[in-house]
């Protein structure tokens, strides 16, 4: 029986789902791919990461962490930046 | 000044002035540095940048105009500050990427996975409103290479385009899928290592 696992390895998947995101695949790629996820539960998992990642980061980009002393200027910073603008 | 939707001072060219300068770091210092924290990560560049782009902007105080919010304002200039020390350390344009140990690990020679990915107990839509995710992939974005982490905020947090990135990293655009690839991997191995798949 033909299996995809044998011409398209994991290390091979994760490139083409990751570039997949990036860019726009040639077809035979993208048959490929989807055929290797079809029957790869671990490419699987690692292709909803991906796009639990790039949400998470778009989450990141919108919404920095609420206020805590790492995420806010120091007291000295603020100091030296208004004596700079003075 | 009580009234919230008070419009500010309008000069009789029809344009808006800028808020006075002395209130500016006590205002929008910790928005600068949160956005660039987030970028560059080190504490000490991140103040230089917030430093240069309220310079910046205090020369370039004339051509605000009032079409946006004055902090939407000094981020666009934060925006090109960043992009310019991320250029600035690419200074060498790199005709190849060295390899990358710790994704090459990720795989035994026939190309199959040592450590297997696990199912993470969310879908996207719920990662974009997670709480718990964002220190985590903070933590885990800093841990990256420097290449991958800047490769990876343009394309991601800031949602360039690849052409543009490239053109940003001085990268040809396959240097740049693969620094990209990396990323994701190293991002989904890292936060697998701090549990992301118990989150529900």
């Amino acid at each position: 029986m033909f299996n995809p696992l044998h011409i398209f390895s994991c290390r091979a998947a994760a490139e083409a789902a990751s570039l997949k995101r990036d860019a726009k695949l040639p077809l035979g790629n993208r048959i490929t791919l989807a055929m290797h996820l079809a029957i790869c539960s671990m490419c699987r998992c690692m292709n909803n990461q991906f796009a639990i990642i790039e949400a998470a980061l778009r989450k990141l980009s919108r919404t920095p962490e609420p206020d805590n002393s790492s995420q806010s200027l120091s007291a000295q910073a603020r100091e030296r930046l208004k004596s700079r603008l003075k | 000044m009580t009234n919230p939707s008070a419009k500010p001072a309008t000069t009789p060219a029809g344009s808006v002035s800028p808020p006075p300068v002395d209130t500016w770091v006590d205002a929008y210092g910790d928005i600068l540095f949160r956005y660039t924290i987030s970028r560059v990560s080190d504490r000490s560049i991140a103040e230089d940048i917030v430093q240069e782009t309220f310079v910046a902007a205090l020369g370039a105080q004339a051509k605000f105009s009032g079409q946006c919010a004055f902090s939407t304002w000094l981020v666009g200039i934060l925006k090109h500050k960043v992009l310019d020390y991320f250029r600035a350390q690419h200074r060498q344009p790199a005709a190849s990427l060295d390899d990358d140990q710790v994704v090459a690990s990720m795989f035994n020679n026939l190309g199959h996975w040592r450590n297997a990915p696990k199912r993470w107990h969310m879908t996207a839509e719920q990662a974009a409103e997670s709480a718990e995710l964002s220190p985590l992939i903070q933590a885990c974005l800093e841990a990256l290479p420097p290449m991958q982490r800047e490769a990876i905020i343009m394309r991601l947090m800031d949602d360039q385009a690849a052409d543009d990135v490239c053109k940003t990293l001085q990268l040809s655009a396959t240097n740049l899928y693969v620094l990209l690839h990396r990323a994701r991997l190293r991002l989904r191995n890292c936060l697998e290592k701090k549990g992301v798949d118990q989150l529900a």
